[in-house]
C-alpha cells in the first residue's frame, strides 16, 4: 500500500532533480555519537556540498528523515534537500556509511521501503535504532530541520530577534489567557 | 605590559571571579596581570543561534567524564558547558543572582550525617557575607535590590506564576536578575532578545567582559593577556608561589614572575592547574597536603520539564530564565532528602530542545511536541547536590590534550540524596504543568554541567579542605582560589552572585594584606 507521504516524496524528488542548483549550506559533519562525544553542537562546520546526485537513494533517505520527523507542516522538498545534501557530503566514509545503511534498510524492506505503509516503515526504522546509520541520520536531520528558520518558523519559533529590536515591543509579555502575576 | 621578571599579582581567569578581583584591585591602584585562556569576543559578534553561539564560546578542550552521571554517557569528552573567552562564563550565564540561604552555610550541622555525602560547614556565615552580597548586587545591577526595578513578567514566567499559585505556593519571584531593566551603569536596558545564553548583544546582561574588564583596563593598571593558558604555578624554596608558566597567544611558553597568584579557572581547570603544579615539596599537587584538591566536585541536581499548554506561550520571547519558585528551596527532611531546590523558568531553542528530548524517542510523539513550539513552556530544576569525596577532578594518567597537558577526568556518581531530591523536583514540575492544563509534559535530562563547584573547598580545619574563608590556600600563603571551586557546599541557588560576593571579600582581604606588606 502506498500512502500519500511517500508518493509526494517521489514528486518532490522529481521537482528537485529538475533543478540544477548546487547547494552550499551549513552541514553537519562528524555525525551522531562522534559529534555528541564532543558536546551537543561541536560537530557543526561550514562545508560546501559538491553536487546534486540523480539517485533513488535520495528518495529513500528523504522518506527515512520524514519518518523520523513526521511534521505535517513541513514540505517534502525540505526532506529531499536534506537527503541530497547528506548523500553529497565531502567525507567519503560518511557517504559510504549512509549508502550501506540505506542498502541494509532496503534489504530488510525487501527493496520496497518507500512502498511500505507508514506503520511498517516506523517499525523497520525502530529495529535500526542504535545503529550508526540511524543515529547519524537522526542527528543530522534534527540539526538541519530545527536550525532552518523556514522550518521552525512553521512551529511558531520566530528566530533571531536583534534585527527586529527584540521582543520588548513584540509580545514578550502578551500571554493573556492566564491571570497577570501579582 | 608588566615585565615577565617583575613579581606581579597574577590572576588566572577573567570570569565572574577573576574579573571581579582584577577590578577591585586595579580600582585601588594596584597593578595586576590577568591570564585568560580564551579570546576577546565583542558583543556585536554574538550570534542568535544556539549551535553557532555554543561553538563560538564554549570551552571544548578535551576532557573525560566517568561515573554514573549522564554526561559520562552522552558527552564524555565535553561534560561541561562553560565559556572560554574574556569574561568567562558570564558571557553565557542567564543572570540569576540569588543569595544562598542562612542554613545552607551549615550543611553538616543542619543536615547531619547523610549516606554517601561528605559534608562540612562553611567557615563563614550568611551574616558575614551579607554586606558583600549587597555590594555584589549593586555592581551587577540586580533587579529588586538597591531600588532597581523588576522586568515585566514575561510569558514563560506567567505560566510558572499561575501554576505555582494554583498549587498553593507563595514564594514566586521574577526579581534578582543581573539584567538591566532600564539603562544603568553604562549598560543598556534589556530589549528582550531571548536566549541570554547566546551572549547579550546589547550588554543589558552583566558580564565582566562589559563591566569589570574594560573598567580595569581604563585604570591603566590591568595587563590583560587573552589566549594565554596557564599550565603551571611554581614556588620558591619557602613554598610560596613565585611564577606562573603559561602558553601565550603565539604558542610560546612564558614565565611570569609572581608575588601573589589568584586562580579563577572554574572548578575543573582550577584543581587541574594545582594538580599539574606538583613538585618535590608538594608531591600531590600544589596546595594539596590535605589531598582535597579536585575532590567534592558538585554541579547541582538539574533537569528540565517542558509542557504543551492549551494556548500560545512563545517562551522564546525575552529573558530565558525570568523567575523562580522558592518554596521548595527550604531544608525539610520530611520530604525524604536534605537540601532544597528552585524551579526556574527555562526556554530552549527548537534544535536544543529536540536534542534534549529523550534521544531514544523519535517519530510522531516528538514531532507533535516540537511542532507545537509556540505552545510550549519550560521549567528548570536547580537543586542542592551534596559533596562526595570521590566525585572529583583528577589528571588522566596517559591522555594529553592539544597542548600536551594531561586531560582532566571528572568522575561523578550520584548519591541517594541527589536522586531523591530530583524525583521530588520532577513530581513538582509535573504538578505545576498539570495545574495550568498542560496536555503533554516531558521530563528532560540535561547532561552538560554549567554550575561547577567545590574542588578546592574552603574549610576551618586545613585537613578538611584546601583554602580558608578568604580563598587563601591553607598550604601556600600567597596563593588564592577566587572561583566557585571554594564552595563548601552547592546550595540550591545559582552560584554566580555568591562567587562575586566571595571575590569582592577576597579582593578586600588581599588589598589590606598588600597595604600591610604581607605579599
Amino acid at each position: 500500500m502506498r500512502d500519500a507521504s511517500t508518493s509526494s516524496i517521489e514528486a518532490a524528488v522529481s521537482a528537485a532533480l529538475a533543478e540544477t542548483a548546487v547547494l552550499s549550506r551549513r552541514q553537519v559533519i562528524g555525525f551522531g555519537t562522534a559529534a555528541l562525544s564532543v558536546g551537543m553542537f561541536a560537530g557543526w562546520m561550514d562545508t560546501a556540498v559538491s553536487a546534486v546526485s540523480v539517485d533513488p537513494a535520495v528518495a529513500t533517505l528523504a522518506t527515512v528523515a520524514r519518518d523520523m520527523f513526521p511534521h505535517r507542516q513541513v514540505a517534502d522538498s525540505v526532506f529531499v534537500k536534506f537527503a541530497q545534501s547528506q548523500l553529497g557530503v565531502a567525507d567519503e566514509n560518511q557517504r559510504k556509511m549512509l549508502r550501506s545503511g540505506l542498502e541494509d534498510l532496503e534489504r530488510r524492506a525487501g527493496g520496497k521501503y518507500r512502498q511500505l505503509g507508514p506503520a511498517a516503515r516506523v517499525k523497520l526504522l525502530a529495529s535500526l535504532a542504535g545503529t550508526e546509520f540511524f543515529s547519524s541520520v537522526r542527528f543530522a536531520a534534527l540539526i538541519n530541520l530545527y536550525s532552518d528558520p523556514a522550518v521552525v518558523g512553521l512551529f511558531g519559533y520566530e528566530g533571531a530577534s536583534f534585527a527586529k529590536g527584540g521582543y520588548l515591543a513584540r509580545g514578550y509579555d502578551d500571554l493573556r489567557w492566564l491571570p497577570d502575576p501579582e | 605590559m608588566v615585565d615577565l621578571d617583575e613579581p606581579a599579582i597574577v590572576i588566572i581567569g577573567s570570569g565572574a571571579a577573576g574579573g571581579t578581583v582584577a577590578h577591585e584591585l586595579t580600582a585601588r591602584g594596584i597593578q595586576v596581570v590577568v591570564l585568560e585562556a580564551g579570546r576577546h569576543i565583542q558583543p556585536h559578534e554574538f550570534v542568535q543561534e544556539d549551535g553557532a553561539a555554543f561553538g563560538q564560546m564554549t570551552w571544548l578542550d578535551k576532557r573525560r567524564a566517568t561515573g554514573s552521571w549522564l554526561a559520562a554517557t552522552v558527552s564524555p569528552a565535553a561534560p561541561l558547558w562553560t565559556v572560554k573567552a574574556v569574561g568567562g562564563s558570564t558571557l553565557h550565564w542567564n543572570g540569576l543572582a540569588y543569595r544562598m540561604q542562612e542554613h545552607e552555610f551549615r550543611p553538616s550541622s543542619e543536615y547531619g550525617q547523610i549516606e554517601g555525602a561528605d559534608l562540612i560547614d562553611w567557615p563563614l556565615s550568611l551574616a558575614e557575607l551579607d554586606p558583600w552580597y549587597s555590594k555584589a548586587e549593586y555592581k551587577l545591577g540586580v533587579t529588586g535590590t538597591h531600588g532597581i526595578p523588576l522586568h515585566g513578567a514575561n510569558n514563560n514566567y506567567r505560566v510558572l506564576w499561575n501554576a505555582a499559585r494554583r498549587l498553593g505556593y507563595q514564594r514566586i519571584s521574577n526579581g534578582n536578575l543581573a539584567i538591566n531593566s532600564a539603562p544603568r551603569d553604562g549598560r543598556a536596558g534589556c530589549i528582550q532578545l531571548g536566549f541570554c545564553n547566546q551572549g547579550c548583544k546589547v550588554s543589558a546582561k552583566w558580564s565582566t567582559a562589559v563591566s569589570e574588564i574594560p573598567r580595569s583596563v581604563a585604570t591603566g593598571k590591568l595587563d590583560l593577556r587573552p589566549n594565554s593558558m596557564a599550565v603551571r604555578i611554581e614556588h620558591d624554596a619557602r613554598g610560596r608561589a613565585n611564577a606562573v608558566v603559561y602558553r601565550d597567544a603565539a604558542g610560546n611558553m612564558q614565565r611570569q614572575s609572581a608575588r601573589l597568584v589568584c586562580i579563577a579557572g572554574n572548578a575543573v581547570e582550577t584543581p587541574r592547574l594545582l594538580l599539574m603544579s606538583d613538585s618535590a615539596r608538594f608531591p600531590q599537587g600544589l596546595a594539596n597536603s590535605s589531598g582535597k584538591v579536585g575532590r567534592h566536585y558538585m554541579h547541582h541536581v538539574g533537569g528540565g520539564t517542558f509542557g504543551l499548554l492549551p494556548k500560545p506561550v512563545n517562551m522564546h520571547r525575552g529573558i530565558t530564565v525570568s523567575g523562580a519558585l522558592f518554596d521548595e528551596a527550604r531544608h525539610d527532611p520530611k520530604r525524604g532528602f536534605a537540601g532544597g531546590y528552585l524551579i526556574e523558568t527555562m526556554a530552549l531553542a527548537p534544535s536544543t530542545l529536540a536534542m534534549l528530548l529523550d534521544p531514544a524517542d523519535w517519530g510522531e510523539r516528538n514531532a507533535s511536541f516540537i511542532g507545537s513550539y509556540d505552545h510550549l513552556a519550560g521549567m528548570l530544576i536547580c537543586g542542592e547536590e551534596l559533596p562526595r569525596a570521590d566525585n572529583r577532578v583528577t589528571l588522566d594518567a596517559t591522555e594529553r590534550d592539544h597542548l600536551g597537558l594531561p586531560i582532566p577526568v571528572i568522575h561523578v556518581d550520584r548519591s541517594p540524596n541527589d536522586l531523591a531530591l530530583e524525583r521530588h523536583a520532577r513530581r513538582t514540575t509535573q504538578s505545576l504543568f498539570e495545574a495550568v492544563g498542560a496536555t503533554d509534559i516531558r521530563q528532560i535530562r540535561t547532561a552538560l554541567a554549567t554550575h561547577n563547584m567545590g574542588t578546592t573547598r574552603m574549610s576551618a580545619d586545613p585537613q578538611h579542605g584546601v583554602v580558608n574563608s578568604f580563598g587563601r590556600a591553607h598550604d601556600v600563603p600567597n596563593l588564592f582560589v577566587s572561583d566557585g571551586s571554594v564552595f563548601a557546599s552547592s546550595s540550591a541557588e545559582n552560584p554566580t552572585l555568591t562567587i562575586v560576593a566571595l571575590a569582592l571579600r577576597q579582593a578586600d582581604h588581599i588589598a589590606s594584606g598588600l597595604a600591610r606588606g604581607d605579599y
